[in-house]
This record gives structure tokens, sequence and C-alpha cells, in this order.
């Protein structure tokens, strides 16, 4: 036993409580990897570490935390074992962490909004009725998380359909972001950017449409541009999975995005009631 | 007696799947499966924002936070060592370091004072929480804590929930930085014994 082992033997307890510089804790893992019964007892700490955490009386996230994540994860890949990494990684896999959200000051839905919003149900022309209105549910649009997290963050490669259209969106340096429930279940993520002009839609666990019928999106003008509905394109949904759309058409300032089922092949105005309508804010 | 029985027919009608273990729910999030990671969420979420909110007091940040461990739990499940620790204790260590490099990135060692945490470590120990799980929980460790001498329990206290590096309690103490390493090494040896924990 040298001096190095008794140096690092006295670091275990802190370790377990995260009171170690980053320079004394990457000295220690080192450490670890080097004597197992030091390992073994940083690991057994790390454990009485968690009794403390569960002495702490748990705080319930708002569910819109967990409507963001369930849509940041569908685009974020998964690290690879760590044994075939090629990239700067660590020891025990804590480390590698992503970069920090950047705090940035969440929209907050205003006025415009709120009147998109009134629009969109109160459309004659879209044959809504008041009980339409309370069927859809908005969530998240302004939130704190809804709209500061992701902020600037690449999604990965691959995992969902129209994925390059949606990076652009995602790394647009007005990127913004709103969650809505979907009634029948699952939740709707609409991405934006005025910047380009994008917008796009992510349905998780929502159920395919019915058959013979599609999901179909809107582009729902601003009242001060006349309200006019655009079509803007078909959205295939599998059970269960994951599902995104770049919306067709370009996004106008104030614009709210809509979606409805349509008898397969989509119709040229909205012809039920909308699952989903989210107003676009800029930022 | 009928809380008895109704408790038996509870367990017997299984509508529902038997819960997970968050080490199963892990295990299947390391294959890229979101519904256990929902499920993971959902078991541990408010374990995480509990803790990080005890650290950063603040709310939107303490749920950035936990955005990020559990975005980070995502990433990194593939690397999960389950000879290592439990799946709990593996999201919760990422969640206290995250807060604890908030804590530190966010305040200066000079605007932290330990009188300060000290007080409202106490202050906070002795709120009433209204789960009868989690004051049974707070109780043990409590008694653990109770085994403890003072200056274990202080360092141990103001490290885990205050965010405290040993440097900055050594310097605000008056002690040796090694007599702060000894005291939570100490402390947490005896904690570990006291409470009956294995790895």
């Amino acid at each position: 036993m040298t001096g190095q082992y008794d140096d690092s033997a006295l670091l275990t307890g802190s370790y377990a409580v995260d009171a170690l510089s980053d320079d004394e804790r990457s000295l220690l893992e080192e450490a670890l990897t080097t004597w197992p019964e030091l390992r073994s007892e940083a690991d057994s700490l790390r454990e009485t570490a968690l009794q403390l955490a569960y002495a702490v009386a748990p705080v319930e996230p708002p569910s819109a935390l967990k409507g963001s994540l369930m849509t940041q994860i569908a685009s974020t890949p998964q690290a690879p074992p760590v044994e075939s990494v090629s990239s700067p990684v660590t020891d025990d896999g804590l480390e590698a962490r992503p970069a920090p959200a950047s705090p940035v000051a969440a929209a907050s839905e205003g006025p415009a909004a709120a009147t998109a919003r009134r629009r969109w149900f109160q459309r004659p022309a879209a044959a809504l009725s008041a009980a339409a209105a309370v069927a859809v549910v908005f969530l998240g649009v302004g939130l704190g998380v809804g709209g500061v997290i992701g902020q600037g963050e690449q999604p990965g490669p691959g995992t969902t359909q129209a994925s390059s259209g949606l990076d652009r969106i995602y790394a647009a340096s007005d990127f913004q972001r709103s969650t809505a429930k979907v009634p029948s279940g699952g939740t709707a993520t609409v991405v934006w950017s005025h910047e380009l002009g994008k917008s796009a839609v992510i349905l998780d666990g929502v159920a395919p449409a019915p058959e013979g019928k599609t999901y179909e999106l809107w582009y729902i003008g601003s009242e001060g541009s006349g309200g006019k509905i655009s079509a803007a394109g078909l959205l295939g949904g599998g059970s269960d999975g994951v599902h995104s759309a770049v919306l067709q058409g370009d996004l106008a300032r104030g614009a709210t995005i809509g979606m409805t089922v349509e008898p397969d092949g989509g119709s040229d105005q909205p012809t039920t009631t909308p699952i989903m309508a989210v107003p676009t804010t800029s930022a | 007696m009928l809380a008895l029985v109704d408790r038996d027919t509870e367990s017997w009608s299984s509508n529902e799947p038997a819960q997970a273990s968050p080490d199963d729910l892990l295990a299947r999030v390391a294959s890229g499966d979101q519904a256990a990671f929902s499920d993971l969420y959902d078991l541990l979420s408010g374990r995480v924002l509990g803790l990080v909110t005890r650290l950063l007091r603040d709310r939107a940040q303490s749920e950035e936070v936990t955005q990020e461990v559990f975005l980070e739990v995502w990433q990194q499940a593939t690397r999960y060592d389950r000879s290592r620790g439990t799946a709990a204790s593996w999201v919760l260590t990422m969640a206290h370091r995250r807060a604890v490099d908030r804590v530190r990135a966010s305040q200066s060692s000079h605007d932290r004072d330990t009188r300060i945490g000290i007080r409202d470590l106490e202050a906070g120990y002795d709120q009433v929480s209204e789960s009868v799980e989690i004051r049974i929980e707070h109780e043990r460790v409590s008694r653990a804590l109770a085994k403890l001498t003072e200056f274990q329990r202080q360092a141990v206290q103001l490290s885990y929930y205050g965010g405290f590096s040993h440097s900055e309690m050594a310097e605000q103490l008056g002690v040796p930085i090694g007599t702060v390493k000894t005291r939570l090494r100490d402390g947490m040896i005896r904690l570990r014994d006291e409470m009956g924990v294995t790895s």
C-alpha cells in the first residue's frame, strides 16, 4: 500500500457526497480502477448517500416537463456502450454530460396567442363547436420548461422522420417549442423558428388515425392577416412510436398550428374538431 | 380487520402488472425503450426534483436541472453498470452532482456561509412531510445521523444537503482540509453501518 492509496482512501466519503473538486475526483476515480477494495467502499458509500437523498421530501415536477423530455429523448441518440467509445468519456459513465441548456427567457403566452387560439375555436369555417373548444388542451405554452429547455440542442440523427428539416428548426437561433396533450392520449409538440419560417409537429404516443382517416396539419393565420387556414401536409402515425413532420408552406408571424383528423388523402379545409391547436409566439 | 382484507384483495387483484424496479427499467432504457424511460421517470422524478430543490432552492432552476438529469439518464443508460450499485443511486448521484455544480457555479464561496448552511439544514430537517413513507425514511436517517459525532454529522449535512466542497468547509470551519476529509469518510462509513447499507 502506498501513500497514493492512503490519500485516495481518505476521499471516498467526500466522493460519495460530492465534496471533491473536479481534480480530486479525477484522481480518485483513477485510483478506484486500481484498487477494487476502494471501489467497493466508494460504491457502498454512494448507496448510503442514496439514503440521505430519500430523506428529502419529493417534489412532483409539472407534467409539461415530462412531455418535453419525452419529445427530447425521441430525437436524442444514446451513448454507445463504454467499451466501444472513441470520444472522450469517462470512467464510470457519469461524467459525459450534454451541454447544459442555456437559460433563456421563456416565451410567455401573450394576448396575441390567446387571440389566435380563440379564433381557431370560433371560426365558423372550421365548423367548430363550443364542445370542440373543450376538447383541446393547451399545455406548456410558455412554461419555463417548454420555452427554455432544448434551446440550441441538436437532435441526433435518424430517429425521426423528416429529421433534416427538424434539425434546421432545432438549430435555429430563435427555436421555440410548445407541447400539448392530445385528448385521446399522448402528446403533440410543436417546434418552430420564425427566422426560418418553418415549423414541425412531433407526436409521441398518439394512436394512429382511425381506418380510412389521416392526421392533417394546418396553418391558421393570425387575425391581423385575415385568419386564412392553409393545409400544411399530412402526418402519418403508427402506434406507440414518435412521428414527426415538417409543415409544408411557410410559418407566418402569429400563426396557430393545428391538427385534425381528415379522410384519407386530406381535405382542403378542416372538417373536424382539432385535436391540437398551438399558437406560435415570437421569440 | 376490514383494512387488512382490503389490502389482501388489492394485492391479489392484479389488473396492473407488478411495478418494475428502477434497475429493470434502466436496463430496458439502455436498449432504447421509451416506455421504460417514461416509467422510470414516474418513479424517480419526484425524488430527483426534491433533492435538487433542496440544494438549489430555486424552483425554475431545479426543474431545468431535473430535465438535464433525465436527458443524461437516457443518453448514458447504456453505460450503467449494475454491479456498481442500484439504478436509483445512479440517477440520484447524477442529480446530486449536477445540483452541486450549479450551486458552486452560481455562488462564489464568499457568498456562502456554512453558518447559514447549518441553520438552513436544521430548519429543513424539521420540515413536516405529509408522506408516511418519507417520514419513516426521515426517521431512519435521523436516527442514524444521531449516531455520528457532531462534527461528522455537520460535515455530511453541509456537503450533501448544502453542496459545500471540503475546501469550503475547511476554510469556514477553520479546520485543516484533511480533518474534513476524515470526518466525511468516518461519518459516511458510520452512517452506512448504522443503516445496514450493502452494496
